[in-house]
């Protein structure tokens, strides 16, 4: 089940939130846990077993881990890793396997042997996010930070809630394990909560399908003949969907969130503004960088050694980014591409870059952000060097992208009749909302209008409506498709 | 200030009520309809999930994937969601919306509307090789030959016109300036198919070249502002031409009706289906009066008339009607895409599976196969194929070679 489907919003989402504040608060915690599993049920009916089988053996191991003080090191960090290796491993299983077999196979294809039988297995929704809060809980209770969960239901809520279950953002269990006991509920809280939600639903149905759209169609068509124009129009806009469609349910998380009592980290801060790309990663999927620099970066080293060494620790943090975002040779390259320029950042910070203004800095890191997304979009590394060709042909510039005639049935398409008067407006919308920079002043007055003005909460909640009541009516559009005779 | 906060928790409480009573009265709306709300055009409306709830279809999948396809069509007031989209995009952006599958409606100059494929079409000529076209030229011929051989049924090709094809003018800048790019030396299907009939003898009418002919002298237009397909005017203009080809051949000939006059009004029939397509609330905006011909009836008997089959696409109602309404013919049914035998009005007479070539073949007097110019050469959608094959396994007639 997604957030922006019809199931979600108009049966399952009113229905639990009627259940769960008629709920007396003691048993919150419990319909929270039995929606949470009937929602990732739905979508993943056998793993939802898997989850929850493997989050009690967590729970039990991290009930271990208190028991046995710090006297028993050796047994604790053998509990830790077993705990690891368990989610790791189910991680690798569920996610990287079919990448493992497929090299292997490549292998083998060389060496002349015949490839070894492998049923292609089906991604998990949300493994890599839980898996993480998963790690996060049994370190985090390792290290002494927390206490672990209270019992059973509040640690298999954490790992299960339904609004970050799938896309996050990743929490990490010291950062969520006061409010799992102990929440506010309030009718301010609820609408905050729905605003959230609302404008995050507008970012993804409105915004970010809009230009998915877009992207699609630029990304579908023959590498081969695409003009250099239409290529940045295609990568430029698969720049505004990722962002809208990534921060959209992140927004939502964090709304739905708040509509159940929780407070959760911002997990996006308009990131296309930074005038770098540390900046970046501060600002985009602020929980990923975060986790990965609490449990990663910080034990290899963080910035407290040499600075090869620090290199070589953005490089690996980037290359397991990568690999997280997907098992495929693209995610790979494009985590050392990120690593790469963090790597130049970390060179170059002395110079702090003061005699440039923000803009340039801010267009440049754009660019080069957007241009990473390549890897990110296309299946295979040859097709992404083939759409780097396109975007730096220059001698196709102005042409309009055409098959020649006979050669398929799809043929081509001029760019007004792909990007039609709807598209460009909300292209152009999307444009200003991700790259105003921070410190413009209408942005600001806004944001102080938001915050201070009496008159913010019907603003916000008219707002979430007309926004809400939009999204909705273009959800009711999937599956339309009219035929002119259907009934013959 | 404490007013303020109050006023702003009773606003928040309203708001909050408020949303959650409209989406129970969505819900309601799904499960037990309560207001009558008009259906989508074009839509079908498929019927409820047959998946029962159980352990093996849950852990399938089954079951969810079946309740969330049902809901998504199903949804409660889903019609007027779908009308308030498309209205928001007409009134603000004067453009339907594009779905990817299914009829696309575009909007062309002074309200006209262009089905998607079509305008495809007439953009990008020359789908098919012209071996392809030689291949179809060559079957049409030998079932002319073996149907007058064998039936002494004449079998006649009626070549119906794309609205692009005749009014280029009316579609936007941008679908007229991508048809001007392509090279003069790129011929359609429709041009390259012409003159290979032509040099088999195949009894045909080329709509197309009539209408665009008669177009700069004739006030009357041949598609309505607001339809896809051709009205009974053009399409009688055509049958006019077609009879003096197939009535020499013919027992039973076409009679020839007389047009004393022109009235406007309501379109009427397929004459708006386009603007209907867009399922949107103004569509009234959209259609506007159209001229429709009078005609004065031939006075023939019925028994001195011909019975004609049409096997062809959606053009061929026209034709149908044409020849039914105007008297030209004492009954007309279409064989439609060859699936259905359907009346000239659309009613279902039999589907094919219930169809006998032998009653087919005996019944009829007259054979047209209707193809629009951006399906060429789909003649008969394989009408032609399993004719032939079932005439070459008949004796020879004793009707052969007679003259009519």
């Amino acid at each position: 089940m997604i957030f922006s489907s019809t199931i979600f919003l108009l049966v399952f989402l009113p229905v639990f939130l009627t259940v769960y504040y008629l709920t007396p608060r003691s048993s919150k915690n419990v319909v929270a846990l039995l929606g949470s599993y009937l929602f990732y049920s739905w979508g993943e009916p056998v793993f939802a077993l898997v989850l929850l089988s493997s989050s009690f053996i967590d729970y039990l191991l991290s009930l271990y881990l208190v028991r046995h003080g710090d006297h028993e090191h050796f047994k604790r960090k053998c509990v830790v890793a077993v705990s690891v290796a368990i989610n790791i491993g189910i991680l690798l299983y569920a996610k990287y396997s079919n990448f493992f077999m497929e090299q292997l196979h490549v292998t083998q294809g060389w060496l002349g042997h015949d490839p070894l039988s492998w049923e292609h297995i089906a991604l998990p929704i949300g493994i890599s996010f839980f898996t993480f809060q998963k790690l996060s809980y049994m370190i985090d209770v390792y290290r002494g930070h927390v206490r672990p969960a209270r019992n059973f239901v509040s640690y298999a809520l954490y790992v299960a809630l339904f609004p970050q279950l799938i896309a996050g953002p990743i929490i990490r269990y010291h950062d969520v394990a006061d409010q799992l006991v102990e929440r506010v509920h309030s009718s301010r809280k609820f609408s905050e909560g729905l605003y959230r939600f609302s404008i995050g639903l507008g970012k993804k149905v409105l915004i970010a399908d809009a230009m998915g759209q877009l992207a699609d169609t630029i990304f579908g068509y023959w590498l081969h003949h695409l003009p250099m124009h239409y290529a940045w129009i295609g990568i430029f806009a698969y720049s505004l969907q990722i962002y809208f469609d990534f921060s959209g349910y992140s927004d939502m998380a964090i709304g739905l969130g708040k509509m159940m009592g929780f407070d959760f980290l911002e997990n996006f801060n308009r990131p296309y503004t930074s005038r770098n790309f540390t900046e970046f990663w501060h600002r985009w999927h602020i929980s990923l960088s975060n986790w990965m620099r609490e449990y990663v970066y910080i034990p290899l080293g963080g910035n407290r050694v040499t600075p090869i060494r620090q290199y070589c620790n953005i490089w690996i943090v980037f290359l397991l980014a990568g690999l997280w975002h997907g098992a495929s040779w693209n995610f790979i390259v494009w985590g050392i591409y990120h690593g790469c320029f963090l790597t130049l950042d970390k060179i170059f910070t002395p110079w702090k870059w003061t005699m440039i203004p923000n803009w340039v800095l801010q267009v440049v890191t754009f660019f080069f952000v957007t241009l990473g997304w390549v890897f990110f979009r296309m299946e295979t590394l040859d097709l992404s060097l083939l759409y780097f060709a396109c975007l730096f042909d220059f001698s196709s510039w102005g042409q309009v992208y055409e098959f020649p005639v006979n050669a398929e049935r799809d043929l081509g398409y001029f760019l007004s009749e792909i990007i039609d008067s709807r598209t460009m407006f909300i292209m152009g919308l999307a444009t200003i909302i991700t790259l105003v920079p921070d410190d413009n002043r209408w942005l600001l007055k806004g944001r102080i209008w938001l915050r201070d003005s009496p008159w913010a909460p019907y603003y916000k909640g008219v707002a979430a409506t007309v926004v809400l009541g939009l999204a909705v009516i273009d959800i009711a559009t999937l599956g339309y498709h009219p035929f002119i005779y259907f009934q013959f | 200030m404490t007013h303020d906060i109050h006023k702003a928790r009773l606003f928040r409480s309203i708001w909050i009520a408020s949303l959650l009573l409209v989406t129970m009265a969505v819900l309601l709306q799904t499960y037990r309809p309560y207001v009558a709300v008009q259906p989508l055009q074009g839509v079908a409306v498929s019927s409820a999930p047959q998946v029962a709830l159980n352990w093996q279809n849950w852990l399938s999948g089954e079951y969810q994937t079946q309740i969330e396809a049902w809901l998504n069509t199903h949804i409660g007031f889903r019609s007027v969601m779908v009308r308030l989209a498309n209205q928001l995009t007409y009134t603000v952006f004067r453009q339907s919306v594009q779905w990817k599958e299914g009829t696309r409606v575009l909007l062309g100059k002074d309200d006209w509307l262009f089905e998607g494929l079509s305008v495809r079409a007439y953009q990008w000529p020359g789908w098919r090789t012209n071996a392809e076209l030689e291949e179809a030229v060559q079957q049409l011929a030998t079932l002319q030959q073996l149907m007058m051989e064998k039936r002494n049924l004449p079998v006649a090709l009626v070549l119906a016109p794309s609205k692009p094809h005749i009014y280029p003018e009316y579609m936007d800048s941008t679908h007229q300036q991508k048809r001007m790019n392509v090279e003069a030396s790129v011929f359609s299907d429709y041009q390259r198919i012409v003159p290979l009939l032509e040099k088999q003898n195949i009894v045909f009418s080329d709509g197309p070249a009539i209408l665009t002919r008669l177009k700069d002298v004739q006030e009357h237009p041949f598609f309505p502002k607001s339809g896809m397909h051709w009205n009974d005017y053009a399409a009688f203009l055509v049958l006019q031409d077609l009879r003096e080809r197939v009535n020499p051949k013919l027992h039973k000939p076409l009679s020839l009706p007389e047009i004393t006059g022109f009235e406007k009004r309501s379109p009427e029939r397929e004459d708006t289906d386009l603007a209907k397509l867009m399922n949107i609330y103004t569509t009234h905006e959209l259609i506007t009066d159209e001229m429709y011909p009078l005609v004065k009836r031939p006075h023939v008997s019925p028994d001195q008339q011909p019975r004609v089959l049409i096997v062809g696409d959606s053009f061929s109602y026209q034709l149908a009607y044409a020849l039914k309404h105007y008297g030209m013919c004492r009954e007309v049914n279409v064989y439609d895409y060859f699936q259905t035998l359907r009346s000239y009005t659309g009613t279902i007479l039999e589907s094919k599976a219930n169809i006998s070539w032998e009653q087919l073949l005996s019944h009829y007097d007259l054979i047209i196969i209707e193809n629009v110019e951006n399906l060429i050469p789909e003649f008969g959608f394989g009408f032609m194929n399993e004719a032939i094959t079932y005439l070459e396994g008949e004796p020879d007639s004793p009707h052969a070679l007679q003259d009519p």
